[in-house]
């Protein structure tokens, strides 16, 4: 599991878990504070009955003093006293014989009227034997006090017990003193208190804090844990209650906020500081207890500290929005910041860069991806150290080797490109990994957001087009965007559709450039060269569609064909014209052709289809293509030398090769790259590189073709160099079948006069060539 | 079983090994309460057993050693928070009283709880017995509990736990020696 997810789970974790001691508390707090206030009501609803059913029984027995028992049961207040829940007792002050005991009493106790007219007051109490009984009333009995009250607990007929409180007075009836009393079963009540009591303590000793206020912001209740998160204890000595503004670390806004929240019936969710300068959060969920007109009368607080959920959610975010290896603000991050600069709106000036390291790809594969991490952290380091350390500046990974600079506040889109011209400097500086050295160029797409964009997404597209046409033009360079470069995009993207179809629609073409001798200029072979016949646009360069069809692996069918049609061709040469036809063809092949496993197999299927001999077929592979994929390259290449067909190195002296590299392929030609062969500028240094590369071909037992030979004097070069072979504008272009078909026949016509003509010019430059070798005498 | 239960639990786990050991062990169990665990809810006992058991296959140590270490730490954290029960009195003493105290105060929160019970008895020598019963199997946890006393008196008394059918049986005997190192 990922780090960011565990993190993930932990953070979702908590919160549920909070979210469920919330409820309990919440619940708790709630069923406390109503339990507490029916308590309240019950008990004085009961203080109110025994006040009034003392009141009655007084009257009645004040009438009824002399009157007779039955009388007195007789009398008006008889029912109702009888009838009462209350238990009625009257007792024998002397004695403590029950003298009448109520309906109330009778039932709860099991007892007949007749069984505890025999017995006494303590035979019930279990707590009481009859010498502490008279002691407890005896002030009554001395008239010290009118009345006692008390509680205790009766035992009923069966053993059981149950809790009452009693009240007592002391009165006559039929001249003899009694007690009367009137006792009260508060089994009920003592349920309630317990349950009050359950419900404080798991309220009072809560890991989250609880508040209550009533409705006008006077606290009236924390428990400790809240004392302990917030500080805050309601004090005594203060003028007037205790106010909730103080004890809670909220400003009057969100206070008034929370009323009208819990006023209309929803639960306040707040985060904020505790309030004691610990670095303490504080999340608190805040609701309403409402009376039976459901207004409004007490607000319900719990607290929980989150304090450590934030630690867990501020490292989730760092994951989240920071890249793993180079510590850079990410994709996210990034795309959260120029939404950002853009919604601060019109007068807002940023730029975006957009850059990319030419040579990345090439170095990780040929040093390896710890090496190629670690090129990355420089860049990065780089990045950081160039660009001003402020937050004007922000520096992101995209991934890859691709890096966004975003510069906030700039006075104009100069600025952007000034910094773009720094950073391309810097960041092509070479590096030193390990023990290499390595150099390489960036490319650098450059956008500001004067076209007002509307989302972060667009303006970044926007800037990697940039970059796009920034490589296209030759790297190292940058690149500002504009609107043209929208349509070129398109342009691409409907090319692409349009190749899909080409094979299909028999768009493609393959033209011949002849490669001949340089001393007798016979045709040796020639090279297919594909073309693309587009419906709309005509003939389409191979440099606006090979990039593409190798970019979206297309080149592996048009490949094939290409190979296919090659060899058709070539056959169908050699059928028609014997020994004149040309005794090789060249065919070149992609990287992504020469990775797929079979295909060995496909060239082979090929050539046995048209019977072709192997070794008239040259597959070309560029010399970047072998050095990027040294060892499946390698294994390709050996099987298909084994199987006789030849292999090329093409664009010779461009790549990364070294000597050794070339030992280890099995490669028969060196076509060497046009750029040395027809270089305007540096003459002496280029003969010199030719006459090097001849030497090595040579010594390694290679074959030489010069590519784009376009003049007399290249070709004269060439010949005093001693090349073998060439092929360039100067003999022919690329031909289409038909026209490489009348090559073919008029070579053999003036076969005579071209090597002729050949002959001459070197004759007239050969001392020139001769003057610009190292270490020849000038003649 | 009450969340205190598995928020100590979670803690001590987190302490003796690491919260990224916690956030595995919780993510690796298919319980219905997801690993979210209030101190002030209640969850299914065999939650806590399944999570004993997962820290059990990861770290090697047996569950019943692991619910025995975590008794001893549950019986300090009680001592820090419930100070009250544990003044002027010893192990056997306050063995004696748990069951009284359990029934009382925690019947009292607690009403439809499943609580073990604990009879305790004197022995001619000196020593007691502790009678375990429970429908749960936690006496591992109740044998490390008794460590933890032990412990937190500061005495010398040795302990054989054995099974019974309704749960254990405990044989504490008190060592002769002055005070033995708090292990």
């Amino acid at each position: 599991m990922s780090e960011l997810e565990r993190l993930r789970r932990r953070a979702e974790r908590e919160r549920a878990a909070r979210k469920q001691a919330e409820e309990i508390l919440e619940e708790k707090s709630r069923a406390l504070y109503e339990a507490n206030a029916q308590l309240s009501q019950s008990r004085d609803e009961l203080d109110a009955r025994v006040q009034q059913r003392t009141a009655l029984l007084r009257q009645a027995l004040t009438q009824a003093e002399a009157a007779t028992e039955q009388a007195l049961l007789n009398s008006a207040y008889g029912d109702i006293l009888e009838q009462t829940l209350n238990e009625i007792y009257i007792i024998d002050a002397e004695t403590l014989q029950y003298v009448h005991v109520n309906k109330g009493a009778r039932e709860n106790l099991g007892y007949r009227l007749a069984e505890l007219q025999q017995m006494t007051a303590p035979d019930v109490m279990p707590r009481y034997a009859e010498s502490r009984f008279l002691e407890v009333t005896a002030p009554l009995h001395t008239g010290e006090r009118s009345h006692l009250d008390f509680s205790t607990t009766h035992r009923r007929r069966d053993g059981s017990t149950y809790p009452v409180i009693a009240h007592i007075e002391a009165s006559t009836l039929r001249n003899r003193s009694v007690y009367v009393a009137i006792v009260l079963d508060i089994t009920q009540r003592r349920q309630a208190e317990e349950e009050i009591h359950r419900l404080s303590v798991a309220v009072e000793q809560s890991p989250s804090g609880v508040l209550i206020s009533d409705a006008q912001g006077a606290v009236e209740y924390v428990n400790t844990t809240y004392t302990r998160m917030t500080g805050y204890t309601p004090a005594d000595d203060q003028a007037g209650p205790p106010r909730l503004s103080e004890a809670i670390n909220l400003t009057d806004q969100q206070i008034e906020e929370m009323w009208a929240t819990i006023g209309a019936g929803k639960v306040w969710r707040g985060e904020f500081r505790g309030g004691r300068g610990d670095g303490a959060w504080l999340s608190a969920s805040i609701s309403a207890i409402r009376n039976a007109e459901h207004c409004v009368t007490h607000c319900l607080a719990v607290l929980q500290d989150v304090t450590e959920s934030r630690d867990v959610l501020e490292q989730l975010e760092t994951l989240a929005y920071h890249d793993d290896l180079t510590g850079l603000p990410n994709r996210s991050a990034i795309l959260r910041m120029i939404q950002h600069e853009i919604d601060r709106g019109d007068d807002n000036h940023f730029a975006l860069l957009f850059l990319d390291f030419d040579r990345f790809k090439l170095i990780n594969d040929s040093l390896g991806h710890e090496r190629g991490d670690e090129l990355l952290r420089r860049i990065s380091d780089r990045l950081r150290r160039r660009l001003r350390r402020t937050d004007e500046v922000v520096s992101a990974r995209l991934g890859g080797d691709e890096f966004v600079v975003l510069l906030k506040n700039i006075a104009s889109p100069d600025a952007a490109t000034l910094v773009a011209q720094r950073l391309l400097r810097s960041v092509g500086r070479s590096y030193k990994l390990g023990g290499h050295t390595v150099q390489s160029t960036a490319s650098i797409g450059v956008v500001t957001n004067d076209r007002g964009y509307a989302s972060a997404g667009e303006m970044l597209r926007d800037a990697d087009l940039a970059m796009y046409e920034a490589k296209a033009r030759g790297k190292d360079c940058y690149v500002v965007f504009d609107e043209s470069m929208h349509e070129r995009a398109q342009e691409r993207l409907q090319l692409e559709c349009d190749l899909r179809q080409a094979i299909a629609q028999d768009q493609l073409v393959l033209h011949y450039q002849p490669i001949v001798s340089l001393q007798g200029g016979e045709l040796e072979g020639v090279e297919a060269l594909v073309r693309w016949r587009h419906p709309e646009l005509g003939m389409v360069s191979p440099d606006s569609f090979i990039p593409i069809a190798e970019e979206t692996q297309l080149i592996v069918p048009i490949g094939a064909w290409v190979l296919d049609e090659a060899c058709r061709q070539f056959s169908a040469w050699r059928a028609e014209y014997g020994a004149d036809a040309p005794s090789c063809i060249h065919v070149n092949v992609s990287r992504l052709q020469m990775l797929m496993s079979d295909f060995p197999d496909l060239v082979q299927q090929t050539l046995k289809r048209h019977e072709m001999d192997p070794r008239a077929l040259h597959l070309e592979v560029t010399e970047s293509v072998i050095m990027h994929d040294p060892d499946t390259i390698a294994s390709a290449m050996h099987t298909l030398r084994d199987a006789g067909v030849r292999i090329d190195m093409d664009d010779f002296g461009t790549g990364y090769s070294s000597l050794a590299c070339l030992h280890e392929f099995p490669i028969d030609v060196l076509k060497i790259d046009r750029s040395f062969v027809n270089n305007k500028r540096y003459i002496r240094d280029y003969v010199a590189l030719l006459h090097s590369i001849l030497s090595l071909a040579d010594n390694l037992g290679l074959q030489v073709v010069a590519e784009g030979i376009e003049t007399p004097e290249q070709l004269a070069t060439l010949q005093a160099l001693g090349c073998t072979f060439g092929q360039g504008h100067y003999f022919s272009r690329a031909l289409p079948a038909a026209d490489l078909a009348e090559y073919i026949q008029q070579q053999n016509a003036d076969a005579a006069s071209t090597s002729l003509v050949v002959g001459a010019l070197s004759d007239s430059h050969d001392a020139f060539v001769r003057s610009l070798l190292p270490g020849e005498a000038n003649a | 079983m009450k969340g205190v239960v598995f928020t100590e639990f979670i803690e001590m786990v987190e302490q003796q090994y690491s919260p990224r050991l916690v956030d595995e062990l919780l993510d690796s169990l298919p319980s219905a309460s997801h690993g979210a665990y209030t101190s002030v809810g209640t969850y299914p006992h065999k939650e806590l057993l399944a999570l004993v058991d997962a820290l059990s296959h990861r770290s090697g140590a047996a569950a019943s050693e692991l619910l025995r270490a975590f008794g001893r730490r549950l019986l300090g954290r009680f001592a820090d928070r419930y100070p009250q029960y544990f003044r002027n009195i010893d192990t056997f003493q306050l063995l004696e009283h748990v069951d009284e105290v359990i029934q009382r105060e925690v019947r009292k929160l607690y009403p439809d709880a499943e609580l073990p019970s604990f009879t305790t008895q004197r022995d001619g020598s000196g020593g007691l017995v502790l009678h375990y019963t429970s429908s749960r199997p936690f006496q591992d946890l109740a044998l490390g509990l008794i460590d933890g006393a032990i412990a937190h008196f500061g005495e010398s008394i040795d302990v054989a736990m054995s099974a019974t059918p309704k749960g254990a049986r405990f044989v504490l005997t008190k060592n002769a020696e002055a005070p033995a190192c708090l292990n």
